[in-house]
């Protein structure tokens, strides 16, 4: 990262501008959210997108996303695209979380809060005063949700399991679910799914918790302490594998992963055609009947070799093989109009991320949606992805950057007045980057250092 | 067999026109978190019946995918079974389908139908590109839609073929995005007593789940290719290889690799060139980590490697657990995230919960077994539609009605 210069940024504009008014069926609501890296970010943004109030909260040295890949550099300085695409449409505030008084707004903020959001290690946040138990006693109606890898291990948490204690990242979880075990080939090592899953998968089953919690809520006041972790959620997206496991003798060995095709159903996978390769998935036997008459072989859809999944399994290089024989003569733009277009048989082209952003019919369902970001102007982040008809939701607008919205926040909600703000700044409980041409996090060891130095100088 | 509801849902009935993965898995979802679920099935039932693992006759797919839900099927190329269908929806809150485009339609029960019987009610529809677009009348599935969003493309080694993702994850992404925006439809109609429409596509959803990838395209023109599953960003963070299985470990930082390079007992590479540096050992994972990681690994047993990194020096590691293992993993049981359900042939199973989340005041539970065929026609029908005794009689004459209480193991 290039050595970083200050300038002066005109911050009543920054405040004023960067989010337009929200739309969405949980426009009112007010999600606190002491969120970072992507799990409990992305949390934030799904709320946002149907129309929540996120105000995120940051330590002094910042969101570890916003360090990470891939930069943009404008006319006034740099910013991570990966911390715009978690953060987009949030209100930002940064204090040192060691300070009593940075705890104290917090608490303030959590009263007045619907939903609280968090994804510190186990134990993190009570030992700062803001865990479940803080909250609830300032705040009983609120939606307090914890993520994790192994789930919470506090003395009111839901369910603690012997494995709470354990640090985990995506990876972990994704070996610890039998995901990992599933991908790839037979004869070689497993390896890790393409992109991080656990993590925004959680996040996503984080966010159907807290609306029911809030269905609840609305009907009965009451709030609660929700705890997810990433391991659950893996583990509950294995389709019928536990309990396929389940059902069989103890020397049936356990499923393995199977390279280009799946498992249980056949044919399903990676088939290569002339150019390049494609997808089929044929999971029923309507599917697979028309499967032969795209390929021009109607009779095998009655072939007691072929004619129901049990006995294509039995038989399954016989079919693969024939699948792949039609393929490999044709490309993959021929065999996708013929199956796909003319006989409604699930199969399409291997898309790369520069290519789908290109596709029509993710630009028509705006899966690509500009922001108009602070320091390097428009890019395009991902859209909001299910699609209401009454009460749409959209995109909020740009991602904070560090404690842009400090004054605003403490302003609006909790009648400081500038005076107060500047106080707090002075004594280093609110810190921003506001002036920093790049997207990094505020050392304040070193601030209060400078501080100290300054005050035995008088 | 009676269900029993918990949750924050109870009092939420939701009906399911639904087949495969996609939708079952958010109507499963729902009815852990306390909705009634009333699955309609055609004549054939669910095709994930047929899909094999079978015990006396009861799939392991369907179970997965549908316990906790009550099943009513019909002939529903009968205009008396849609009928019947129409009006079930008069007593629902939600409807859910994830048909092929247009037969939603073809079978009369499309939203602007529904919407004139049921005006409150919401409609949810998950389906692999959406009910918009040019690819809208398009038919896909979970692997369509992996492929599409570019998971298959990035998925596997640098210097061999895309692979599909080894379990149908996507689906998994999609019922639960559709579990939430039904709900956010929810919480909108106990303000409002609106109903609406909600639309979800998978590959919709696969494109917003992947970290970084959209992002890397829009502004960096940055192709997401292969990498063997390695995070080229720091290291060692992937899979390796030891005597007897496979083990995870995600290195972050530098003073994790501190950590790692003494157990490896290589203290000297914190230092060496290549190695002393995140970014650096990110994207040596092929020509330094992985050679190093396999030779220390191959005559050590996996558990044993655990036990070094993670118990001894705390290390972010861990097995690549088989699904036997997962299965009778004590934390998951303990968890409540893996539990023993009772079927009416196929006997005691284990299932994962479609809903992992853990609550305090309204916890989620599995309300029951997955139904048989047509196992709650009666009850359904004579409890929201008052039919008596003789008509539903009738309507099994009519082959309006279908039962399979007995189901056969498909050979």
């Amino acid at each position: 990262m290039p050595e970083i210069t200050n300038y002066k940024t005109d911050r009543d504009v920054l405040n004023k501008k960067r989010i337009s008014p929200p739309q969405g069926p949980l426009t009112g609501f007010r999600v606190l959210a002491l969120s970072q890296v992507l799990a409990a970010p992305y949390l934030g943004t799904m709320l946002s997108d149907m129309g929540a109030e996120v105000i995120k909260v940051e330590a002094p040295y910042g969101d570890q996303g916003r360090g990470w890949p891939p930069f943009r550099t404008g006319a006034q300085g740099g910013e991570s695209a990966y911390y715009v695409s978690q953060n987009r449409g949030k209100y930002g505030l940064a204090m040192d979380f060691t300070s009593p008084k940075a705890v104290e707004i917090i608490l303030e903020l959590a009263k007045i809060s619907d939903i609280m959001i968090e994804n510190w290690r186990p134990g993190v946040m009570s030992r700062r005063g803001l865990g479940y138990e803080h909250i609830r006693k300032i705040n009983p109606g609120i939606i307090y949700t914890s993520i994790s890898g192994f789930g919470c291990t506090d003395r009111f948490a839901p369910a603690p399991g012997p494995y709470s204690h354990r640090v985990c990242y995506d990876v972990i979880a994704q070996a610890e679910s039998g995901h990992h075990w599933m991908n790839g080939w037979p004869d070689r090592a497993p390896h890790s799914l393409d992109v991080p899953w656990s993590d925004t998968y959680t996040g996503s089953t984080a966010a159907v918790a807290i609306i029911a919690a809030l269905i609840q809520k609305i009907k009965t006041g009451r709030g609660q302490w929700v705890d997810i972790a990433l391991s659950d959620c893996m583990v509950s997206a294995n389709e019928n594998l536990i309990c396929m496991v389940s059902m069989a003798d103890e020397d049936v060995p356990s499923p393995c992963r199977n390279g280009l095709r799946r498992l249980s159903i056949s044919p399903y996978g990676v088939f290569k055609a002339k150019d390049d390769y494609l997808v089929i998935g044929v999971d029923n036997d309507k599917r697979f009947a028309r499967l032969c008459e795209a390929m021009g072989r109607p009779e095998l859809a009655c072939d007691s070799r072929f004619d129901t999944n049990t006995h294509r399994l039995q038989n399954r290089a016989k079919i693969e093989k024939i699948v792949e024989d039609w393929c490999v003569r044709r490309t993959v733009d021929k065999c996708v109009r013929i199956l796909r277009d003319e006989y409604r048989v699930p199969a399409g082209p291997i898309l790369s991320n520069t290519d789908y952003v290109k596709h029509p019919q993710f630009r028509a369902r705006e899966m690509m949606v500009p922001i108009e970001q602070a320091r390097i102007g428009a890019l395009e982040a991902s859209g909001v992805v299910s699609k209401l008809s009454r009460t749409p939701g959209k995109v909020q607008g740009a991602a904070n950057l560090l404690g842009e919205h400090n004054r605003y926040i403490l302003k609006k909600y909790l009648g400081y007045t500038d005076a107060e703000v500047d106080k707090l700044y002075e004594d280093l409980v609110l810190v921003d980057n506001i002036d920093y041409e790049y997207p990094v996090g505020v050392d304040i060891a070193k601030l209060k250092a400078k501080a100290k130095a300054e005050r035995s100088g008088k | 067999m009676k269900l029993n509801a918990q949750g924050p849902l109870v009092g939420i009935r939701i009906l399911e026109v639904c087949e495969g993965q996609s939708g079952p898995y958010c109507g499963a979802l729902l009815s852990d978190l306390g909705a009634e679920v009333i699955k309609i099935e055609s004549r054939e039932g669910d095709y994930t019946r047929r899909l094999g693992p079978h015990k006396r006759g009861e799939s392991a797919y369907f179970i997965s995918y549908n316990r906790g839900k009550q099943s009513v099927a019909l002939d529903l190329a009968k205009e008396k079974a849609r009928e019947i269908v129409r009006e079930l929806t008069k007593h629902c809150d939600v409807f859910l389908e994830n048909l092929d485009p247009g037969e939603i339609g073809a079978l009369g029960l499309d939203y602007e139908t529904i919407e004139k019987i049921n005006p409150s009610i919401i409609y949810g529809s998950v389906s692999c590109y959406g009910r918009t677009g040019p690819l809208a009348d398009r038919v896909g599935n979970d692997i369509v839609a992996e492929a599409m969003s570019g998971h298959t493309f990035a998925n596997g080694s640098p210097d061999g073929p895309p692979e599909p993702l080894g379990i149908a994850i996507s689906d998994h992404c999609g019922g639960t995005e559709l579990a939430w925006a039904i709900l956010c439809a929810y919480v909108n109609k106990m303000l409002t007593g609106n109903g609406q429409y909600v639309d979800v596509s998978v590959s919709d959803k696969c494109i917003s789940i992947a970290e970084n990838v959209l992002v890397c395209a829009t502004v960096g023109d940055i192709v997401r290719g292969r990498t063997g599953g390695y995070n080229f960003n720091c290291g060692p963070y992937g899979v390796f290889q030891a005597a007897d299985g496979a083990y995870a470990i995600g290195c972050g930082s530098d003073e994790m690799w501190a950590k790692i390079s003494n157990s490896l007992g290589r203290p000297e590479l914190l230092k060496a060139d290549g190695w002393s540096n995140n970014t650096e050992r990110g994207r040596n994972h092929s020509t330094h980590m992985i050679p190093l990681m396999t030779d220390w690994g191959k005559d050590k047993k996996r558990d044993g490697i655990v036990e070094i990194m993670r118990d001894q020096n705390s290390i972010p590691c861990g097995a690549c657990l088989t699904h036997k293992e997962v299965q009778k993993d004590a934390h998951y049981r303990m968890r409540q995230t893996i539990s023993d359900i009772e079927q009416p042939k196929a006997g005691k199973v284990s299932v994962a919960s479609p809903f992992a989340g853990k609550m305090t005041d309204t916890r989620p539970a599995i309300q029951g077994p997955a139904p048989l065929l047509g196992e709650h026609n009666e009850t359904i029908l004579a409890m929201l539609l008052s039919y008596t005794k003789d008509e539903i009689e009738r309507l099994y004459d009519a082959g309006v009605l279908v039962q399979d209480l007995d189901p056969r193991q498909p050979e």
